[in-house]
């Protein structure tokens, strides 16, 4: 065998080595990865808050960034649309989904984090609005300020570190996120 | 006698844009004969060694004129030659855009790098059970013309590559340079992005690379006829 036919059997064995190790094992490896990474920011009590921090925004009509905002929180796996009210400084993120398909629990705790999460990072939104196909959610900033008293301002909330003190840690206590739903939700069913 | 050194560096000069053929080899040996003997023979009639050296070198001719481009060549061999080099070259393409494999472009151009090799490796087997037989076929070919393709599809390669590049920096960073926002890569698989983005049109490189290695081979593949 002459010195370049060794050549191409050596590559075409890299080659086919390579590929055998990427398609059959890294790349199963970092779907397995990605899904994983994909349910836990899905979840409230594992999602990274540092992914929504750069929609920080003074503006609630910025539509484009409300929805990256909320492309970057949990629920984000559920098709929707937005509605904006500049004039009423409302934001309606219409879910198309049922509410009585997730998990009470759950919900409550989603209602909780998206809803901090919205008026910690858009300063000029006044009322949320989280429409699904049975029931409406109806959040109110003046009394989620209120919730979180004088020590913590949802401005403050934009730290991580104090989001994950303030809020993500605290929705495990299901009597906060059971007295927050209470209190602080205007819930419809329609 | 003449100071062979200095027209050794002129003739040298003379041919330093031609091809090593064995013609060009030949005539190059010709030429620097011719004028060592023209300098002897003016320096034994008196004149001064500079004064000859000037008057034989303004007596010779274009060169270009005397050089054939056409050349034999040993036609079935260049071909299998050419077909190995193209599998060596989709080879290592193929090779080195495995790990562009995570994005659609980069399956995209990887699979097309594979039925390359595919295609090649099927014409190359197949010319290698034929070789022994059509080996000693020749054919002319316009080595010249081929030398000129060489450096153009280098040319055009570059300019090609230059454009993508530009246009890919343009459409991943023109809004951050027109609003004047830092330019940006957000962790390790950004930067995987970004730098395969640039990559993948490299692996064009193989046709300006079988170009030249066509040229190449009219020299190695010369017929040397006695």
């Amino acid at each position: 065998m002459s010195k370049k036919n060794g050549l191409i059997v050596i590559l075409l064995l890299i080659g086919i080595a390579g590929m055998a190790a990427l398609e059959g094992f890294i790349k199963p490896k970092a779907d397995e990865q990605a899904v994983q990474y994909e349910a836990e920011q899905n979840d409230p009590l594992t999602h990274d808050i540092r992914n929504s921090l750069s929609f920080a925004s003074p503006y609630m009509g910025n539509a484009g960034n409300l929805i990256n905002l909320n492309a970057s929180l949990p629920m984000r796996d559920i098709e929707r649309t937005f509605q904006l009210y500049p004039e009423e400084l409302t934001a309606e993120i219409r879910f198309q989904a049922r509410a009585d398909e997730l998990q009470e629990e759950k919900l409550k705790q989603l209602l909780v984090y998206n809803s901090t999460a919205n008026f910690a990072m858009i300063d000029k939104l006044e009322k949320l609005i989280l429409a699904f196909e049975d029931q409406t959610f109806t959040i109110r900033r003046d009394e989620v300020e209120s919730w979180f008293g004088n020590q913590v301002t949802l401005a403050s909330l934009q730290d991580a570190r104090i989001w994950e003190k303030e809020v993500q840690s605290r929705l495990d206590d299901m009597k906060f996120v059971g007295d927050y739903v209470e209190n602080l939700v205007e819930r419809k069913f329609l | 006698m003449a100071n062979s050194h200095d027209l050794e560096i002129f003739v040298d000069r003379l041919f330093a844009n031609q091809r090593k053929t064995k013609e060009v080899v030949e005539l190059k040996h010709e030429v620097l004969s011719n004028l060592e003997a023209r300098v002897t023979d003016y320096m034994e009639n008196g004149m001064e060694y500079q004064s000859a050296i000037s008057l034989a070198i303004d007596n010779i001719e274009d060169i270009e004129t005397l050089i054939d481009d056409n050349q034999k060549v040993y036609s079935y061999r260049f071909r299998y030659e050419l077909v190995q080099s193209a599998l060596i070259y989709s080879l290592l393409a193929w090779i080195v855009t495995i790990p562009a494999r995570f994005l659609p472009s980069g399956i995209g151009v990887n699979t097309l790098l594979l039925c390359l090799v595919v295609l090649t490796g099927a014409v190359y087997l197949s010319m290698s059970r034929h070789l022994k037989r059509y080996e000693k076929r020749t054919a002319v070919v316009n080595a010249g013309k081929l030398a000129k393709w060489s450096k153009g599809a280098w040319w055009l390669w570059s300019i090609f590559i230059v454009v993508v590049s530009m246009y890919t920096f343009l459409i991943q960073y023109g809004s951050d340079l027109w609003f004047g926002r830092e330019l940006r890569i957000d962790g390790p698989y950004s930067f995987y992005v970004t730098v395969m983005r640039y990559a993948i049109p490299m692996t064009s490189v193989i046709i300006p690379l079988l170009v030249q290695k066509a040229s190449k081979l009219t020299l190695q593949l010369e017929v040397n006829e006695p």
